[in-house]
């Protein structure tokens, strides 16, 4: 396949959650049985992303914006309601052996190590997920563990790991299979200030030593400004900005160094009013 | 190849985390092995004082003494893990994964029937040990084959089972009232509590015919009985019915996924 | 005793008031509740079916044994079970600690506290049962019998939630204690069937250590009028109370100590 084609391109990419309102009550519960009340919600609005090979990417907007939503179809979890999306050249919602083995995900809020046993044990059970061959599990092992030091709390059940320790283990597990593209969804929130920064400051290396695609979303800013190179605003499951930080700035008519947190209320509030 | 060394290594892990609840285990395989017990007792009774049941007392005593470990073999617990997972998320991290969520189940079922077997064996000796006179058991040989390929069927039909009402949690809110329901039936139909020929005649053709037979009473019943041919070719046809129904409904079932959670 | 009675009253409508919030649960569990008891009916039919004959016993006298052990094990599902099936959590989730502050007693407390109203569609239809068989036998109606099989279930009820109680206060010594409760509800199920067909020696345990018998096999019986002396089973009964107050204030003492 073609080494410029991008690691993921959307066009008009559309998700509608269709859901039914349940009102209390055992009437209500009758009622919804034979004239469900049927709502929908559009999460993500026609939605065009292009995102070329080797970028870091943050997908930022309020609360319920839907950026989850977008990494859900992008890593085929959901399937779109409507719109063209191509992931690495695939359909990401028939979840072929390819395409899942190129991709990795990472959930601030979701763990995807198991629970009680060791991230070691865990990473044993993902070597043979992913056929990943011996030397080459070892290799890479030691290398993830050395750059997050996790090298002393491998061996610990991940129950009796702190949030901190156990988020560097879960950073361990998603790239252990060396993926090209990688989804993080919150990676940083809930961490002390220092594993911020080793979270970070790993991301980018991994970025700049690997190539590996990066799609960030993040409510701090300051992780989105040390390490995205563009950044695109959704609010309403629209894009409403598209470029890089500068652009940002002065879109919302701010100086160099003005305040991000600022900048981001502003435009999102401005969003709202129109 | 993968999938076979997957599954190896999901159920080693199974059974370390498993070993961590032997006691609870244990205690859980002395609650199978009451309700057999008392059957046995009080038909025992019976017979001691002259009743005369459509089997024979060796049939009888046979099959009570060895249906907890039966019962037990093709038995699965997945629908209320799988029905949590789709309700809460935690399947999204499956699904990211070059690798099925049943595995995982399939793993899981095995783990706990290793652990569970070490546990059950011995109590279901002591009985068979009280009960040695009236205990027969088939010579090692063919029987023990199809009685194996039985139970496997047997298995994977509990466990279509479990991802078809499971995988009603795609659509539904709850389904635990499923569940109980499903497990009220399995106890008697299944033949799990009583052999089913002691049933009242009237009722013995749909008693053969329905599904639940097959998941228990029907490898017991190769065993130590003398099912019919056809009896054979209704397990085959009600196996593929379940994996059928169960392979529809999880892939109508993943394309309303929801993916629940931030 | 005033006290704990207008306690438990306010307990009581407190668990009515939450059935009728979640009304379609209810009702399911209220269905399902009465279908344990008819689907339970089957093996003890079959069994009365093939030798009523052999052992002077009949279907209709079944149907008496069924319906009170339904009616009796209605009103533990609904009163005492939910009680004791959180035992296990207080004690592994130092829960206990919640209830060891209030000024009642610890032990009646946590006997009491909760209740599943829904299983009370048992009781009905389990009395129900047992007037229809009691006719359907041409069993003579006698005030005085009548009240003396009602005590003895009464000491049926109270003897094995007194043995349940203890078998679950093991997990104040035990980890894994609570699967016990399975075992219980298990072994409470030869209450179903009529002493008649257990060995001599599995009847006399029934009676006595594991009271499973007395629920419903014992009354039926006194309907008969065939008359057993209540004497020794309150006996028995009052010393087994006595005993479960040690064990609770031994086990406490302990969780105390641990915590
Ligand atoms: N399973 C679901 N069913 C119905 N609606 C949903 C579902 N999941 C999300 N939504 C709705 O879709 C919208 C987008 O949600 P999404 O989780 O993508 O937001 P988000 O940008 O990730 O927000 P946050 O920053 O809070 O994580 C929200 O309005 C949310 O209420
Ligand atoms: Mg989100």
């Amino acid at each position: 396949m073609p080494r410029n084609e991008p690691a993921i391109h959307t066009e008009a990419l559309t998700k509608t959650y269709r859901y039914t309102e349940q009102q209390p009550g055992l009437a209500g519960a009758v009622k919804g049985l034979f004239r469900p009340d049927r709502r929908e919600r559009t999460a993500v609005d026609k939605l065009h992303l292009t995102v070329p090979r080797g970028q870091i990417i943050g997908l930022l907007g309020p609360n319920g914006a839907g950026k989850t939503t977008t990494i859900k179809m992008l890593c085929g979890l959901l399937r779109p309601t409507s719109g063209e999306l191509e992931v690495l050249g695939h359909r990401p919602a028939k979840r072929g052996y390819d395409f899942l083995s190129r991709i990795s995900v990472v959930f601030g809020q979701k763990s995807m190590l198991w629970w009680d046993v060791s991230t070691y044990d865990s990473l044993l059970i993902h070597r043979e997920m992913y056929a990943i061959p011996k030397p080459r599990f070892a290799n890479t092992t030691k290398d993830l563990a050395e750059r997050l030091q996790v090298q002393d709390i491998l061996n610990i059940p991940v129950r009796k790991l702190s949030l901190g320790q156990r988020m560097r283990c879960e950073l361990v597990l998603a790239l252990l299979h060396g993926p090209e593209l990688l989804f993080a969804d919150e990676p940083t929130v809930g961490l002390d200030v220092v594993a911020k920064l080793s979270v970070r400051t790993f991301l980018a290396e991994l970025n700049r030593d690997l190539g590996t695609t990066i799609v960030l979303t993040s409510h701090d800013m300051n992780d989105v400004a040390a390490l995205c190179e563009r950044v695109a605003v959704i609010n309403h499951g629209r894009t409403i900005f598209d470029g890089d930080l500068d652009a940002l700035r002065s879109r919302a008519d701010a100086g160099v160094d003005a305040d991000l947190d600022q900048v981001m209320s502003k435009l999102f509030t401005e969003a709202a009013d129109a | 190849m993968r999938l076979a060394r997957v599954l190896r290594i999901l159920v080693i892990r199974e059974v370390t985390i498993m070993l961590h609840y032997r006691w609870w285990l244990a205690m859980l395989q002395l609650s199978n092995i009451v309700a057999p017990a008392i059957s046995l007792l009080v038909w025992r009774g019976a017979i001691a004082q002259g009743s005369t049941p459509p089997v024979t007392e060796t049939f009888l005593t046979t099959y009570l003494v060895l249906v907890s470990v039966v019962a037990m073999l093709p038995s699965s617990w997945t629908s209320g893990f799988l029905a949590d997972s789709i309700r809460l998320g935690g399947l999204s991290s499956w699904l990211v994964r070059p690798c099925s969520t049943h595995l995982n189940g399939i793993a899981n079922n095995i783990g706990e029937k290793v652990v569970k077997l070490v546990l059950l064996v011995p109590l279901v000796a002591v009985l068979g040990i009280i009960f040695r006179t009236e205990v027969e058991l088939p010579p090692l040989g063919l029987r023990w084959l199809v009685f194996a390929v039985s139970l496997l069927m047997a298995g994977a039909m509990t466990f279509s089972l479990d991802i078809v009402i499971g995988s009603l949690a795609f659509w539904f809110e709850d389904v635990t009232a499923v569940n109980r329901l499903r497990y009220l039936l399995a106890r008697i139909l299944s033949g799990s509590l009583i052999p089913l020929a002691l049933f009242p005649a009237a009722v013995i053709p749909f008693l053969n015919a329905q599904p639940f037979r097959f998941m228990v009473s029907f490898p017991l019943e190769v065993l130590i009985g003398h099912p019919s041919g056809q009896a054979f070719a209704l397990q085959v046809g009600w196996f593929a019915t379940f994996v059928g129904t169960a392979v529809v409904s999880w892939r109508l079932g993943l394309r309303s996924y929801q993916g629940a959670g931030a | 005793m005033k006290r704990y009675a207008r306690l438990w009253w306010s307990c009581l409508r407190q668990a009515i008031r939450r059935d009728l919030q979640f009304r379609s649960q209810t009702l399911i569990n209220a269905v399902a509740s009465i279908a344990e008891l008819v689907l339970g009916l089957i093996p003890v039919l079959i069994l009365t079916g093939t030798s009523a004959a052999a052992v002077a016993w009949n279907g209709p006298r079944t149907l008496v044994v069924v319906g009170i052990y339904g009616a009796c094990t209605g009103l533990m599902d609904c009163f005492v079970a939910p009680n004791l099936r959180r035992i296990d959590g207080y004690v592994r989730k130092g829960e206990l600690d919640l209830i060891l502050i209030r000024p009642v007693n610890a032990q009646l407390f946590a006997t009491l506290r909760w209740m599943e109203p829904a299983e009370l569609g048992r009781v009905v239809t389990g009395l129900g049962l047992a007037v229809a068989g009691a006719h359907a036998a041409h069993l003579p109606f006698e005030a005085g019998l009548v009240i003396r099989a009602a005590i003895w279930t009464a000491i049926g009820f109270a003897g094995f939630s007194v043995l349940w109680a203890n078998l679950v206060y093991l997990a104040f010594w035990f980890e894994s204690a609570e699967p016990i409760n399975e075992v219980a509800l298990q072994v409470r199920e030869a209450g179903r069937y009529p002493l008649t067909y257990f060995p001599r020696s599995v009847q006399f345990v029934l009676a006595t250590v594991v009271p499973a018998g007395l629920i419903a096999a014992v009354p039926a019986k006194a309907l008969t009028g065939t008359a057993t002396t209540l004497t020794t089973g309150l006996l028995l009964l009052i010393a087994g109370i006595a005993l479960t107050i040690l064990h609770w204030e031994v086990a406490s003492r302990r969780y105390s100590s641990a915590s």
